[in-house]
């Protein structure tokens, strides 16, 4: 699992309740994609999830991707972070 | 004087290579919590015990891989399944065969007014006539739940069987693989279980402390978690997350015991169960045909090899049965279980109730030379 400490720009996730359907669905987006393994971003949820964070900016790809996953999830697109550290969370699909 | 163990009824010995190092690798080397960090060794983590949920799933034959569930044991499993399940006015069905992990949940939710229970008397082989469970069904059986193999006799019930009757009649069937998983191959959608409990450190050759279920669907929207709290899931909310596994997985996990289980199942898949099967069956067939007509002995159930597991019970003729195995023990270095077995049902079918048996229980391990000096060992104590 590649390290990927750039969160301040924008970027895409997948969220999840589940660790066991994050991990699920990190096998298979890691044969297509940069994928790393976030907590999930408190604008989307406080409950302790996990988030596959996207290293690229695909979104086309995503949505496509997104549609063929059999779990529950969520694709996100997070905005820059502000300069109060806060950021805007668009869901996409889900 | 040589350890010549035969207690794998009760755990199995040795344990398959690589379990004690895999277990000792994690607790020195990593040490992380699952689904409790935000680091990617807990990832990494969540990514090792994902696997041996798979290795479950496919040595079952089950392709939901989020619905294998962890507990410490299989009785943890069997009361998790009955427990949740069943409501005031339900009616149980069971088999006489059947271990305390089963009999004493239901026994007391009978004794309690809260289900109506049949326990369906087998033969004195521990042999179930299919039959049996379809002329008892009612409009309010909830459910029927049996062992797959006597852990007294080592008899297998006809799980198959039953499992069609319960589909055709959509009564839940739960079975209880205590002394089956590893030893025999097991599909689930076969059987057509709704739900498995199994234990890790029997036939599946892993540790003490871990064991789970594989549950389908329908009968897990049917199950209210006995045990609530932290999931490390949705945590946010007060109820349980309604997703498997979390639904029945509150609290820490015995994480030692999910890889040393992984590490057993990964030897499991290597040998092949109809490999271990076959050396079981062989040593088994070899110690009836040396038992079976030996004066002062009476074997227990079936006489036969075929429909068992390699567990063989005797009861020594007007000796006290607990003497023999502490005689077995002190002089000739053999390992065996004596007494009740948690199964006082099993033993009245057989009529070997109060006095019990001393059973002898095969594993991957054992070789021809213990069997024939086990043999010797009863021919000189009988």
């Amino acid at each position: 699992m590649a390290m990927d400490q750039n969160l301040r720009k924008d970027f895409y996730i997948i969220a999840f309740d589940s660790a066991n359907h994050a991990i699920l669905t990190e096998k298979q987006a890691a044969a297509r994609f940069a994928v790393s393994m976030i907590p999930t971003p408190r604008e989307i949820s406080s409950g302790c999830g996990l988030s596959l964070k996207f290293r690229t900016h695909e979104e086309d790809s995503f949505r496509e991707f997104f549609k063929t996953l059999k779990v529950p999830c969520k694709l996100y697109h997070l905005s820059e972070k502000r300069e109060d550290g806060t950021r805007q969370a668009w869901k996409l699909e889900g | 004087m040589k350890r010549i163990y035969l207690d794998n009824g009760s755990t199995s010995f040795p344990k398959a290579p690589g379990v004690g190092g895999t277990m000792k690798e994690y607790l020195e080397s990593n040490g992380c919590n699952l689904s409790r960090g935000g680091y990617a060794s807990a990832y990494s983590l969540a990514g090792e015990v994902l696997t041996v949920r798979e290795r479950l799933a496919s040595l079952f034959h089950f392709d939901q891989v989020t619905n294998v569930v962890f507990t410490p044991s299989v009785t943890y499993s069997l009361n998790f399944l009955l427990k949740g399940l069943l409501k005031p006015g339900d009616h149980v069905i069971t088999s006489s065969m059947e271990h305390n992990a089963v009999a004493r949940p239901l026994a007391y939710a009978r004794d309690c007014g809260q289900v109506e229970l049949t326990v369906l008397p087998c033969s004195g082989q521990g042999e179930l006539n299919p039959q049996a469970v379809e002329q008892s069904i009612r409009p309010n059986t909830r459910l029927v739940v049996m062992t797959h193999a006597s852990n007294v006799c080592g008899t297998l019930l006809p799980l198959e069987e039953v499992g069609e009757v319960c589909r055709r009649h959509r009564v839940f069937f739960t079975a209880d693989t205590a002394q089956s998983a590893g030893a025999e191959p097991i599909d689930f959608h076969r059987m057509h279980l709704s739900a498995l409990a199994f234990t890790g450190h029997k036939g599946l050759l892993g540790p003490q402390g871990i064991g789970g279920f594989l549950i389908g669907d329908e009968l897990a929207e049917a199950i209210a978690p006995v045990i609530r709290g932290g999931t490390g899931s949705i945590s946010d909310q007060e109820a349980m997350p309604e997703f498997l596994p979390d639904k029945f997985e509150a609290g820490t996990m015995n994480i030692p015991g999910i890889l040393g289980l992984g590490a057993a199942l990964k030897f499991l898949e290597k040998e092949g169960i109809h490999q271990i099967r076959s050396h079981e069956q062989e040593l088994t067939s070899r110690f009836l045909s040396g038992v079976v007509g030996m004066k002062g002995i009476r074997v227990a159930g079936k006489e036969t090899v075929e429909n068992r597991v390699g567990i063989v019970s005797l009861d020594f003729v007007n000796q006290d049965n607990g003497e023999i195995a502490y005689l077995l023990d002190s002089q000739y270095g053999i390992s065996t279980r004596c007494g009740m077995h948690c199964a006082p049902w099993a033993h009245r079918t057989l009529s070997t109730y109060p006095q019990g048996t001393v059973r002898f229980a095969f594993g991957w391990a054992n070789t021809k030379e213990e069997t024939d000096a086990a043999l010797e060992a009863v021919r000189q104590l009988r």
